[in-house]
């Protein structure tokens, strides 16, 4: 008799990179298992970022994929994901992701402590800041910036840091919230300030790519126990085609979401290497501050060691 | 036990719950007074200190559930609930509390699942509310709290319409 | 779980008696129950259904109404309504209908409307000369007006929903609500020219001119006070029901003076209880539209309706046809949870305007309120004025057809309700 894997995420289905992969992977999965592992695909509906990996934890549903900020409910080390500028590309993220010890330990303790298991990595791509006062070439033109922030702490502390006031704002208010000027703007990669309707109301864009957001791929670790060596390995591999069309999809999306920004008539300002540097300057020292605070020093300090020298053998 | 016993158990669990409906109206109305407040604060901040409170949002739906939850026996008791009434058209006095019991074994039943189901959950969410950071049980319990509330009030509030005077019992008999 | 089988013990539930809150909610648990899921998905859902930041506006507007139905402010909104249509044929009954508009920009609910406006109109224009039912008829059809200009409670649950702006939903309606109010003015116009209609003016309270006129003017200044405030950036669709309980607060207790700290407390009470009993059946309702999803049923659906779905002008008057008949038994918020998850993704592909197609949903929901068997406006106003249902009804039919006739506008003209919001944006 066949197990049911029920894949949940936020996003409708429509023509989106996260859409396509998970067909793709139904089509792997159901293949490869020979039939044993039905995949029933949910497209949206069944709760937000936070409930679906309560749902994945408690069974309801077997797998799920969301970018790294709603893990920090579950598991608060993860937050120092958010340190900005961390990596400097996808490939050094996905290259740290996949191959580092630091990760395999970072693997295994989510499992202990949330109950969810890390089966892939893939990348939302960079977040930028957006707004209609003016663009932003280094960490001066955000200062005195009312910009709409996530209700995350550690975004808050980021945002604080480069002297903005952060305002959390719902995201389906926050077009209408920016238009209106309740705030002057916010933050968010290039597909979802298009998704979310900004890009009809801000008039700068600035590539400083600030964050890199990850995406994890979860399962509930006791469905995966339960299933057959077949079948397993086809859930798994299944997993790494989910993950090859999500990066070149977001990939090519980056391109094509911020030429489709700018010709909306957003002023988008690619930022410098030395302008980035000028951020990563004044906002790294006080997130970083504030996650050796709640996350411990020695954490932190060995994950960023991890990270750069990950970055030295790349570049 | 005897009748009487019976009986005085019986009036001492009306009086006990409908004291309680009182104060979990009162206490509910209370956070609706504070989240107010906190809305109108959250406004002030921004412009005034241009500085947002940033748990204002969180707490304010997480207080709005709770304050739905810990009313929600006292809708039971008070019959505020949705409900349609074509049942009263059926003129037998028998049937209508036929429907009436069977209404209350659907909500116990309802409550059972989730007071017991609720409580286990909450033993061990495993997680922290995204913004202010406090254990996920607390926002949750109101949910098991207040599904033990309505299993409480529409127990009595049963017992109340049966044991209304104008009920003729014997028609039918 | 057969959806046959979802349906009976729903409808089993309902017909009893039971709370619509707890017939969705056990109807959902059955579903889970039989479909193999784990049950713990019930109490998870009945509080992140309600973790949803744009259902905190909802209590927020329904306290600002019930602090102006005790403040007064019913009575001078109905006398300003008298003055402007007193001399008219049928002024009392055009009266009732801009009573009703007044009152929209304040209540968000039809059941307010038709329960603070019934209690004076329903009893007043027969001394008038009008029939119990004539009165009563205009009174509840006038009264979907309500939560259709701003603010909104449904239109609150509908953006939970379909994850839209409030504010733009907000100011979408204020078209169609007046349209609404036009379509029952056609009525009155008719019975006037056909049947006769008395002439005069209802009387609520004696106040002078000077002094009504400030009244309306400050309690007018409310929703005026929500949309541009919100327009201008001041504050959000949410933040802005929390500043208009202040402001009504204020106006009630130092202007108008008719409210002290006890009846302000009465009023949260009352609020809050409101909101739980609407809540609870939002909680219910989305275990069942959840269990659906999950299970798949919805899909199947959405397959059947696929036949209806090529072009936005059938698929319209599909969505007319399906809550009007579905509207017989489910109250307007529940029609939101279970329907429109359903139809929202199929008229986004059609690439129908999410305003409008939210327009023509929420009316057509909300009319369901005047419609037998289960019409919960229907039952108010037959109880407020001691009318049996079937004669009641008989008197809401042509208004009820004056409205789908306006629904029908809203279908062919999208600019009826994408004009507006549009030049907001
Ligand atoms: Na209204
Ligand atoms: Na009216």
């Amino acid at each position: 008799q066949s197990e049911t894997l029920r894949f949940a995420t936020t996003l409708p289905e429509a023509d989106n990179p996260e859409t396509h992969a998970m067909k793709a992977f139904k089509k792997y999965v159901e293949f490869h298992s020979d039939g044993e592992v039905d995949v029933q695909l949910l497209h949206g509906g069944v709760g937000g970022d936070r409930e679906l990996l309560e749902s994945v934890r408690s069974g309801i549903f077997q797998m799920t994929a969301t970018t790294d900020g709603a893990l920090a409910s579950f598991y608060p080390k993860v937050q120092v994901f958010s340190t900005p500028y961390l990596f400097s590309s996808v490939r050094s993220a996905m290259k740290f992701m996949n191959e580092s010890e630091v990760m395999d330990d970072f693997v295994e303790d989510v499992s202990e402590e949330a109950g969810l298991q890390i089966v892939g990595f893939a990348a939302d791509g960079f977040r930028n800041f957006v707004n209609n006062k003016h663009p932003i070439r280094t960490p001066e033109d955000v200062q005195g910036l009312k910009l709409r922030s996530m209700e995350s702490p550690v975004m808050i502390s980021l945002m604080k840091s480069l002297g903005a006031a952060p305002t959390p704002i719902p995201f389906p208010e926050s077009a209408m919230a920016i238009r209106q000027g309740v705030v002057d703007g916010g933050e968010n990669p290039p597909s979802t300030v298009i998704n979310g309707g900004w890009s009809d109301v801000i008039k700068y864009m600035s590539l400083d790519e600030h964050i890199f957001s990850a995406v994890f791929v979860y399962s509930n670790p006791r469905f995966l126990e339960k299933l057959d060596d077949q079948s397993r390995r086809a859930v798994l591999d299944g997993v790494q085609l989910y993950e090859s069309i999500m990066l070149a999809g977001k990939g090519q999306g980056y391109l094509d979401d911020t030429q489709r920004i700018r010709d909306k008539g957003v002023e988008v300002y690619v930022n410098t290497a030395d302008e980035k540097a000028l951020f990563r300057e004044k906002a790294q020292a006080p997130v970083l501050k504030f996650l050796s605070d709640e996350l411990g020093a020695d954490y932190v300090s060995n994950f960023i060691l991890a990270v750069e020298e990950n970055e030295d053998s790349l570049y | 036990m005897t009748i009487k016993e019976a009986s005085k158990v019986v009036t001492f669990f009306l009086r006990f719950s409908a004291t309680i409906a009182r104060i979990c109206d009162v206490l509910s109305a209370s956070i609706l007074a504070v989240i107010i407040s906190i809305n109108f604060l959250s406004i002030v901040a921004r412009y005034v200190l241009n500085s947002p409170i940033g748990w204002g949002e969180e707490f304010m739906r997480y207080g709005i559930i709770w304050a739905v939850y810990i009313v929600a026996g006292t809708t039971f008791r008070y019959s505020e609930q949705m409900v349609i009434d074509l049942i009263d058209l059926i003129p037998s006095a028998l049937v209508r509390k036929l429907a009436a019991f069977i209404s209350l074994v659907a909500t116990l039943i309802l409550a059972a699942v989730v007071v017991s189901l609720g409580f286990v959950f909450i033993l061990d969410t495993g997680q922290v509310s995204p913004s202010m950071r406090i254990p996920m049980w607390i926002p949750y319990s109101a949910v098991v709290l207040g599904y033990l509330l309505i299993a409480i009030q529409a127990l009595a509030a049963f017992i109340e319409t049966i044991m209304k005077p104008t009920s003729a019992v014997g028609e039918s008999s | 779980m057969s959806p046959a089988l979802v349906f009976v013990s729903f409808f089993f539930l309902v017909l009893i008696g039971a709370p619509i809150a707890i017939a969705l909610g056990l109807t959902g648990a059955l579903t889970s129950w039989f479909s193999g899921f784990p049950m713990v998905l019930i109490p998870t859902r009945f509080f992140s259904s309600l973790d949803n930041f744009a259902l905190l506006a909802a209590p927020f507007y329904i306290f600002a109404g019930e602090l102006m139905n005790r403040g007064g402010i019913t009575e001078t909104l109905i006398t300003a309504a008298a003055k402007v249509t007193r001399a008219i044929r049928g002024g009392a009954a055009y009266a009732n209908i801009l009573a009703s508009v007044f009152f929209a920009g304040i209540s968000g609910t039809a059941i307010a409307d038709t329960a603070a406006l019934g209690k004076i109109f329903i009893n007043g224009m027969p001394k008038q000369g009008y029939s119990r039912e004539f009165s009563a008829a205009v009174t509840v059809a006038s009264s979907m007006i309500g939560p259709i200009i701003p603010p909104s409670v449904i239109m609150i649950v509908y953006a939970s929903i379909a994850q839209v702006s409030i504010i733009k939903l907000f100011v979408a309606g204020i078209v169609p609500g007046l349209l609404l109010g036009f379509a029952c003015a056609v009525v009155v116009f008719i019975t006037g020219v056909t049947k006769g209609l008395p002439k005069g003016e209802i009387k609520v309270v004696e106040k002078t001119s000077s002094k009504l006129a400030l009244e309306s003017l400050l309690v007018f200044s409310i929703p005026l006070f929500i949309v541009f405030g919100t327009l201008s950036g001041a504050f959000t669709a949410t933040e802005a029901g929390g500043v208009a309980c202040v402001y009504a607060m204020l106006l009630g207790v130092f202007v108008l003076k008719t409210l002290n700290g006890r009846s302000i407390f009465d009023a949260l009470k009352h609020s809050m209880r409101t909101t739980s009993v609407l809540y609870l059946v939002i909680a219910g309702a989305s275990v069942l539209s959840y269990t659906l999803t999950v299970t798949g049923a919805i899909g199947e659906i959405r397959g059947l309706t696929s036949l209806f779905a090529n072009d936005p002008t059938t698929f319209l008057f599909f969505i007319l046809g399906v809550l009007l008949i579905a509207g017989f038994f489910l109250e307007p918020g529940v029609q939101v949870l279970l329907l429109a998850p359903i139809f929202l993704p199929i008229s986004r592909a059609l690439g129908i305007d999410d305003m409008q197609f939210a327009m023509v949903f929420l009316l057509s929901g909300t009319i369901s309120l005047i419609t037998p068997p289960v019409g919960i406006c229907l039952f108010v106003a037959a109880q407020i004025g001691q009318i049996p249902i079937g004669r009641m009804f008989v008197a809401v039919l042509p208004f009820l057809i004056a409205q789908v006739i306006a629904i029908g506008l809203l279908i062919f003209w999208p600019s009826l309700s994408t004009f507006l919001p549009n030049l907001v944006e």
